[in-house]
Formats: structure tokens, C-alpha cells, sequence
């Protein structure tokens, strides 16, 4: 079920009447469950029960781990790990290392044909894995423990606002606000609703109207491109997946809000980054966090030599990748976000100490700079192959001088001024928490803007079109 | 003295988090129980939603006026969605009609009837190729059924990828994935649809208006026809109105 679909719109409505109706707490839970895996079952009923297996399991196996001495409980945590990731790379990587597996033999002379394993890939399953790996890590690390309920932890992996596309709720994030029954504060409820309101306006109206065309036009065009439409389509699609992501994430969190839950931010004015380190505390917050504390620091972090930290960046950049799709060009943006990481320490190294390299001018060109290099590493992660990638590439540098003009002037004024608007406004709140910035507005004008906004979002129509990190 | 843990991890190499307690940074952000709570900007959020909601419902009301000033009615939008609904009465010995606009705007399914003694099911589509449908009722084991094809050379052999092509495709794609959550929006958006003059994303939504804005194109660029405002609406009230001629001729 979408966030943008009538379909929701009902759901929610019906959600929430009942959700506040009911006295009980556990029965308000109770609620909670089913019509998360409402949720859930409207793609695909059968990928439910899936969820619901690999939940039981990660349930019990937490269990085991907290019971178990020392030795045994590594035992525990690497049957969830595997049994976790074996169901990711089941469903998402299996033809993928098929493929793979067949080019390598081509290589060494033997001629496989593998069977095309005609396998659907369940929604959301590269995030309710880590939601539920979450637990089994926390209590083999000794911060959480297991809960007694199997009720509280299924719903904590499944609460249907971030259970397909985020943000990464952790377990143990989650689990503690189960204890109590919440009790929404003042103007809670309306603010989720403002959330979602924003959310639904930015994947609509900004994503879909105003940037998908162009960007799906020009990655999907089969000629060269001169520089001003590759960087167009880039730019569309930059701003796009922004929108897109962080339009579904602003939604996960209203509709939490409204349910009394707290979620926390998982995008922070990523846009406005000086630096790479920077955009990754701001870009996918629960991702950056998620693989900082289970990848990044225990495989060391940069408490090792400047070479082993250099390579811990890039192992983990290189996971990043290829959990967001089972391709190569994946792997390629999540490498090149390795490198810019290990590029940006050394600079570090060399010219953090130099008063100039923290003056204004300085300061805003790297962020420039840093908007510059996310964009070239957004054309891997958008081209479906390496021929469209490097053509792209070739365009954007200036290669094809020659090459066809595809977007309407129209679209290169929507793409500029979005994009514009976005860097503006991501420089202005980069420093502020945006409750922060909603506090300083004038009343009249939190109404005018929030009235603007939902009669865009009726009058744009949208196609309910799936947002993008449904697919990973 | 080393425990024999560390001994082992040494001989191993194997990460640190299989053996050592979580840093104090950790602690904050890697699960323990947090009482973290969204602030909530102090605000009379209930009387701004009283007046955003009282202002959304003037617009609409004023926009679906102004809609129905201009001619339009309300009617189904034509989606895959709906195609699909359609799709799904195909029955075994079914009449189908399949193809491009010609087909679509150009039959009298009541005339049909009557001439063939049952009514047939409509299933072609604007401005797309027949292929991709009679090669999905051709797979069809359930169906022996008759099928009329409409066949405009260009569009009826559009190459793959092409816009008529992916039309077709999208349709057919969406009979065979529809997911529950689509059936049912679909079924609460036809009453709307029913309703509402408005919600015409081909003429009236936001991206077809911005489309509609004078804006010149650079020379030389390959940049897809932009039609008049209303073209679609012209275009159905010329097709009934053809029919109405045909249909009873000299009365006009």
C-alpha cells in the first residue's frame, strides 16, 4: 500500500479512529499488528508469513543469545546473521550471483547456462532485515535486552509507517516506547498530520511532477545528450531521489507521530554537506548509523592504521552499494562514495590545521563541490548499465557537443528552480532542526504554506508512483 | 594476563563487536532503550488545521467549478487500472476489441450488440498498439473467444520501448501484477472519478497545466508535440458526435 494512494488515505483514516477508539494498551498493540501486516499483505499476501517467520526466528534466536554463555552466544548471533542475510540474498542477489557465477565460468572456458530463477522480490525486505537484525546484534552486544513479548517485537519490525522504505528503526529504538501505553503531547497529532502533509507534497508534487519526467527521459534515452541535458537529468534526478526518499520518510514519522510513536530523522538537509562525512551524518541517517555501528566500527573504524581505516571506509561504502540493489552499477556508486570518504581524510589531514580552510568562501565551495561529486556518483546508482552510465558521464563533460537536445525548456526551468530552491533551502536550515524553523514562522504563514501545499498535492493528481527505495 | 578470548580473536582476526563492550558512542546511538522524543513546534496546530482544511475545500470546490465552466464532466479516468477491471471479464467465448484510438472512439459497443447478439468487451487503448494484448489473449488458455483488431500500421508495429508499445505493455503488465492494494484503489477512486470533473490527469492535473505554458524550446531540440488545451476533451466530443451522426442520420 502506498502513502500516495487513495487506498491509504482510508486505511490510515480507519487505522487511526480505531487505534485511539480502543482503552486497552495491548489491545491498541494488538491493532497494530494486524493492520501492519494489512499493510504489508496488500503488495503480496504471501510475503507476509515470510515476514512473519524470519521475525519468529530473530525473536527466539535473541533469546538463545541472551541466555547463552560467552562462547555460545556468537554461535547464536551468526545463525541470525546468516539466516538474515541468507534470505536477503536469496531473494534479492540470487540471479544476481547466478549471472555472476556463470560470467566468471565463461572466463576460465566452461559454458554454464544458468537457470533464470524467476523469483519476486518481497517489498521492503532489505529494510525489515536489518530492522530485525537489529535486535539479535543489540543483545549479542549487551545494550539491549530481549523482550518478553513476541507480540511487541513483531510489531516493532513491522510497524506498517517504516516497515517498507524506512527509516531503519532499530529494535531497540522501538521496543521501549511499547512499554507504556503514549500519550500524545500537545498538537502531537496535527504536527504528524503536517508531516505527512509535507511528505506527501514532496513525493507528488516535487518527485514525481515537477522531476521524474526529466529524468527518466534522459537516462532513458538510447542517443548522446549535450552537457545541458545530461546535467539536467542528473540534476532532475538528484533532486528527485531527495524528494522521493525523503517525502516517504517525512510521512513514516507523521503517521508515527499520530500513532503517539517517535521516530527519529532520517534526512538532515543532506544538500547543504560540506564534505562526505558530512552528507553521510545527513543523507539516509538511519543507513549511515546502521552500518557505522554494526560494519564501520567493529571492523575497527579509524581506531586502526590510516590504510586499514581507508579500507574499512570502502568495504563499507562497497555493502552500501550492493544492499541498495543487486548490481554492478550499484556497487560502483557505493565504491565512488568510498573513495570521495578516504579522498576527503586526506584532505583532512593536510589542510584541516590551515585557518583558510575554514573561511566562508572555502567553506561553501566544498560544499559545492561535495553536491557536485554526489550527483556524478547519482548517475551509477540511476543508469541501469555501465554503456548509459559512461554515456551520461560523456555528456556531463562535454563530449558529445553534437548531441541531442530532449528537454523542454519548460523542464529545464523546473529542474533549475527546484534545485535552486533545495540548495537554498538546505543552506539556510543546514544548522537548524526543521521544528526549529517551523517555530519561527508566523502562524499565517505555517497556514498558508500548509494549505498551498495539500491543494497542490490534490490538484497535481499524482499516478501513484511507487517511490524509489520500495524497490531495494 | 591476555583471556583467552582476546587470544582467539587475535588468532582469528575477527571483528571487534564478537568480543568487546560497546563504546559510550555506541550507547547513544547503537539501541540501547532511548527516551527519545520528536519535539513538537508550540503552535495552535488545531485551529491551523480547522483553516487549512476550510481553505482546501473552497479551492477544490472553486476549481472543480471553474473545471466544469470549461466543459469537462466527470468521467473514469482511462488507466491501467480500469483496463484491468475490463481485462478480467474476458470470459471463454468473449468478443474483445482491441487496438488504438480508432477502435476506441469509433465503436458503438450498444450498436454491437445488438448486430452481434452480445455485447463485446472493450479493451483498446489511445494512442497504443494492439500487439502486446493479442499476444496476451493469444497466450490465454481460457480464452477461444473472438477478438477485433484495429490495426494502424505505425502503431501496430511500434518498436519495443516506444511510447505506444509501453502503453500496451503497462496494461497487460498490470492484469497479471495487480496487487490487492491497487484493485482496491481502484474501486475507491471510480465513485470519485464518478464525481469529480476535475481529476483528468491528461488535460487538468498540474503537470499537464505547466505543459500548457507558452514557453518556447530551443531550436533543434526533439521535444514531443504539445497539444492544445482541451485537445482530449475535442477529440471525445467530436467521436460522439460522430457517432450521433452516424447513428441517426439527417438529424443533425
Amino acid at each position: 500500500m502506498l502513502f500516495n494512494s487513495l487506498t491509504f488515505v482510508v486505511f490510515f483514516t480507519i487505522v487511526v479512529t480505531l487505534y485511539w477508539s480502543l482503552q486497552g494498551w495491548e489491545l491498541r498493540k494488538n491493532l497494530l499488528v494486524v493492520v501492519s501486516y494489512i499493510f504489508y499483505g496488500a503488495w503480496n499476501p504471501p510475503f507476509a508469513a515470510l515476514l512473519f517467520s524470519t521475525t519468529c526466528m530473530d525473536f527466539w534466536l535473541g533469546r538463545q543469545i541472551a541466555k547463552a554463555h560467552v562462547h555460545r552466544k556468537r554461535r547464536w548471533l551468526v545463525a541470525s546473521v546468516c539466516m538474515n542475510l541468507s534470505m536477503l540474498g536469496f531473494f534479492k542477489y540470487g540471479n544476481f550471483l547466478l549471472q555472476n557465477f556463470q560470467w566468471l565460468l565463461a572466463r576460465i572456458g566452461i559454458v554454464y547456462q544458468p537457470p533464470h530463477l524467476d523469483i519476486l522480490l518481497p517489498v521492503g525486505i532489505s529494510f525489515y532485515t536489518f530492522h530485525s537484525l537489529s535486535y539479535t546484534l543489540d543483545i549479542y552486544r549487551g545494550v539491549l535486552q530481549p523482550t518478553r513479548s513476541l507480540r511487541d517485537f513483531v510489531l516493532a519490525v513491522s510497524f506498517f509507517p517504516q516497515l517498507v522504505a524506512g527509516p531503519i528503526v532499530r529494535a531497540g529504538d522501538f521496543l521501549p516506547q511499547l512499554r507504556h501505553p503514549p500519550r500524545l503531547k500537545e498538537g502531537q497529532f496535527f504536527w504528524g498530520l503536517a508531516l505527512m502533509t509535507l511528505g506527501l507534497f514532496e513525493k507528488i508534487v516535487l518527485a514525481d511532477t515537477l522531476l521524474s519526467g526529466s529524468a527518466d527521459r534522459v537516462f532513458g534515452y538510447a542517443g548522446s545528450l549535450v552537457a545541458l541535458d545530461s546535467w539536467g537529468g542528473v540534476l532532475a534526478f538528484a533532486g528527485q531521489i531527495f524528494f522521493d526518499f525523503a517525502g516517504y520518510s517525512l510521512c513514516a514519522i507523521g503517521a508515527a507521530l499520530t500513532l503517539g510513536f517517535h521516530l527519529k530523522d532520517n534526512f538532515r538537509f543532506p544538500y547543504a554537506a560540506i564534505g562526505f562525512s558530512d552528507f553521510w551524518r545527513r543523507w539516509h541517517i538511519s543507513l549511515s548509523t546502521f552500518l557505522r555501528d554494526y560494519l564501520y566500527i567493529p571492523l575497527g573504524g579509524n581506531q586502526v592504521r590510516p590504510f586499514r581505516a581507508a579500507l574499512n571506509l570502502v568495504i563499507v561504502m562497497f555493502l552500501g552499494g550492493l544492499w541498495h540493489g543487486a548490481a554492478w552499477t550499484f556497487v560502483v556508486w557505493g565504491l565512488l562514495h568510498g573513495s570521495y570518504l578516504v579522498i576527503e581524510r586526506v584532505f583532512r589531514v593536510l589542510f584541516e590545521a590551515k585557518r583558510w580552510a575554514s573561511t566562508l568562501p572555502v567553506r561553501v565551495l566544498a560544499g559545492f563541490a561535495t553536491y557536485a561529486a554526489v550527483c556524478v556518483a547519482w548517475v551509477f546508482f540511476r543508469a541501469p548499465d555501465f554503456t548509459i552510465a559512461s554515456r551520461m558521464l560523456g555528456g556531463m563533460f562535454g563530449q558529445h557537443p553534437h548531441g541531442d537536445a530532449i528537454l523542454t525548456t519548460r523542464e529545464l526551468l523546473q529542474i533549475g528552480s527546484v534545485t535552486i530552491g533545495v540548495i537554498a533551502m538546505h543552506w539556510a536550515m543546514r544548522d537548524n532542526a526543521f521544528e526549529t524553523a517551523v517555530m519561527r514562522l508566523p502562524h499565517w504563514a505555517i497556514t498558508a504554506i500548509g494549505s498551498a501545499m495539500a491543494c497542490a498535492i490534490i490538484f497535481t493528481q499524482g499516478t501513484s508512483n511507487a517511490f524509489i527505495y520500495f524497490q531495494f | 594476563m591476555r583471556s583467552s578470548i582476546s587470544n582467539f580473536k587475535e588468532r582469528l582476526r575477527l571483528p571487534r563487536l564478537f568480543f568487546r563492550k560497546p563504546s559510550r558512542e555506541e550507547q547513544i546511538h547503537g539501541g540501547p532503550p532511548l527516551e527519545f522524543e520528536r519535539p513538537i513546534p508550540p503552535a495552535p496546530w488545531r485551529g491551523i488545521a480547522v483553516v487549512v482544511t476550510i481553505v482546501v475545500i473552497a479551492a477544490t470546490t472553486v476549481w472543480e467549478l471553474y473545471c466544469r465552466s470549461l466543459g469537462y464532466t466527470p468521467t473514469l479516468n482511462d488507466n491501467e487500472d480500469l483496463w484491468t477491471l475490463r481485462r478480467r471479464v474476458v470470459a471463454p467465448e468473449s468478443i474483445v476489441i482491441i487496438g488504438d484510438s480508432r477502435a476506441w472512439f469509433d465503436v458503438d459497443l450498444d450498436e454491437l450488440q445488438k448486430g452481434l447478439g452480445k455485447r463485446p468487451i472493450q479493451l483498446a487503448m489511445g494512442g497504443s498498439t494492439a500487439f502486446p494484448v493479442l499476444a496476451d489473449l493469444a497466450d490465454d488458455k481460457n480464452f477461444h473467444g473472438t477478438i477485433i483488431c484495429s490495426v494502424v500500421p505505425h502503431l501496430f508495429f511500434a518498436p519495443p520501448g516506444s511510447p505506444p508499445m509501453e502503453r500496451a505493455e503497462k496494461g497487460v503488465k498490470r492484469f497479471h501484477n495487480q496487487t490487492p492494494a491497487q484493485r482496491v484503489s481502484e474501486y475507491l477512486a471510480m465513485p470519485v472519478e464518478g464525481h469529480v470533473a476535475f481529476l483528468k490527469p491528461d488535460d487538468l492535473s498540474l503537470e499537464a497545466l505547466l505543459n500548457q505554458l507558452p514557453i518556447p524550446n530551443r531550436p533543434g531540440a526533439l521535444v514531443p508535440p504539445r497539444f492544445p488545451p482541451t485537445f482530449k476533451l475535442k477529440i471525445e466530443n467530436v467521436a460522439h458526435e460522430c457517432a450521433r451522426n452516424a447513428l441517426n442520420p439527417g438529424a443533425n
